[in-house]
């Protein structure tokens, strides 16, 4: 939809983005949202907040249409906003103790309205599933979890026996990519083993396997000791090969 | 590790920059020198890294609707979306000229009687259709957001209520729909923004 000189009535991202990124909504939802703009707004935010326009839509009303005071509809569309907010996390943080996907949940509620309050949400606009694991993924690496307790001795695997890149390569190799592949490839190949390892084990795995950290500078990561990352990858790599076989 | 609290929003630009770079296809190699540029927080992003890797992403799509589930605590975080916010908002009127009325109106399909109901807040905003409100703002160069917030404000009283012998009266607000009723644009203007509007 467009106004009278032919200029389309949704405002482009780029205007008030605060980052060098330049966003931009996917087509369908710049004619959602022209379309959502013909009516009253009472109309709009009450479509917005009960779930009846994509996510990007409920975050333009909110961003562009804020009262001067609390209003019923307004609110409804900024609980709908936190709403789908939190449910976008669930996945991300299934694997943690129900008190670490508590205080994720808090980190990223006082990011997000710290973000509406300056008005820098237009990731939330081109992707709102990108925007939501953004925060997210942000909110664990910064909890930290991997200050994890050590595993206790005779799960180690005994000091003199080395766990070589080579060894390691062989068992993810069809997996792990190589240098100059974009890591977005590597993560996309290693999903089909992460079923099978825990967090711990897919965090290792990461810093080794992508990344191409040593032992000891992915233990200075995960705050964990170096055997430790040692017996992590070569668990790994036993899932691994038990997949290949 | 420990960050002096005014760096951590500049650890939050970085990981979402970091982030952006990862799904553009960021290479390792790129990432450490994009750590490398930032030794402060080579730790976080490695951490960032490795839980973006390590990540299946959120199972909840654009296109998928959110359920019926509500946000915990969202008593609170009404509490605390409100709480800075102070009422000042300026008038986007201000910068109009007068000679620019006529035009102003055109270019919004509407008339100079809806157009000076609006700068006098009389107009309750949540009945004016949002495309109305970026025409208006585009016009202004203002913002939707500054002018819905004007527009949002308590009218402004007329001049002669402070001489009226009952004094001042606060005027109520019409609808949007009673405004283009009572309007002098002709039956086709009012029918482009209430199709359904009779002769």
């Amino acid at each position: 939809m467009a106004d009278e000189r032919g200029n389309s009535i949704v405002q482009p991202l780029a205007k008030v983005s605060k980052k060098q990124k330049v966003y931009k909504r996917p087509p369908a939802v710049e004619e959602e949202i022209a379309a959502t703009l013909v009516l009253p707004l009472h109309d709009a935010f009450r479509l917005a907040a009960s779930g009846h326009t994509r996510p990007q839509t409920l975050v333009y009303l909110i961003r562009n249409f804020r009262p001067n005071r609390p209003t019923p509809q307004y609110d409804a569309m900024v609980v709908a906003f936190f709403s789908r907010l939190e449910r976008s996390g669930d996945r991300i943080l299934r694997d943690l103790p129900e008190n670490f996907r508590e205080r994720a949940h808090t980190i990223v509620q006082s990011k997000a309205l710290e973000l509406i309050h300056e008005n820098d949400l237009d990731i939330f606009e081109c992707s709102f599933k990108l925007g939501a694991e953004r925060l997210y993924l942000t909110a664990r690496s910064k909890m930290k979890l991997r200050v994890a307790t050590e595993i206790s001795r005779e799960d180690l695997a005994p000091p003199d026996t080395e766990v070589s890149t080579e060894e390691i390569a062989d068992a993810l190799a069809a997996r792990a990519g190589r240098a100059g592949m974009p890591l977005a490839e590597i993560k996309a190949e290693l999903q089909s083993i992460y079923a099978l390892l825990t967090d711990e084990e897919r965090i290792a795995v990461g810093h080794i396997h992508a990344m191409g950290l040593t032992y000891a500078e992915a233990a200075a990561v995960m705050g964990c000791s170096d055997t430790k990352v040692k017996y992590l990858i070569k668990r790994a790599r036993a899932k691994a090969r038990e997949t290949r076989t | 590790m420990t960050k002096q609290p005014q760096s951590a929003e500049a650890l939050d630009d970085v990981l979402a920059t970091l982030h952006d770079m990862l799904e553009d296809g960021a290479t390792r190699d790129d990432v450490l020198r994009f750590a490398a540029l930032n030794p402060a927080f080579r730790e976080d992003i490695l951490a960032f890294v490795s839980e973006w890797v390590a990540s299946e992403g959120s199972d909840l799509g654009d296109e998928d609707p959110t359920g019926e589930r509500t946000a915990r605590n969202h008593h609170s975080i009404l509490e605390r979306f409100w709480a800075p916010m102070q009422s000042h908002a300026s008038d986007p009127f201000d910068a109009m000229d007068s000679d620019d009325i006529d035009r102003i109106a055109a270019n919004c399909r509407i008339d100079t009687g809806i157009l000076r109901k609006l700068c006098r807040c009389l107009i309750d905003v949540d009945t004016i259709p949002g495309q109305l409100l970026v025409w208006l703002a585009n016009e202004l160069r203002s913002s939707p957001s500054a002018l819905h917030a004007f527009l949002d404000g308590a009218p402004a009283a007329a001049g002669a209520d402070y001489f009226a012998p009952q004094g001042r009266t606060a005027p109520g607000k019409v609808s949007f729909e009673a405004a283009v009723k009572s309007s002098t644009l002709d039956l086709s203007q009012k029918r482009f923004w209430f199709p359904d509007m009779a002769a």
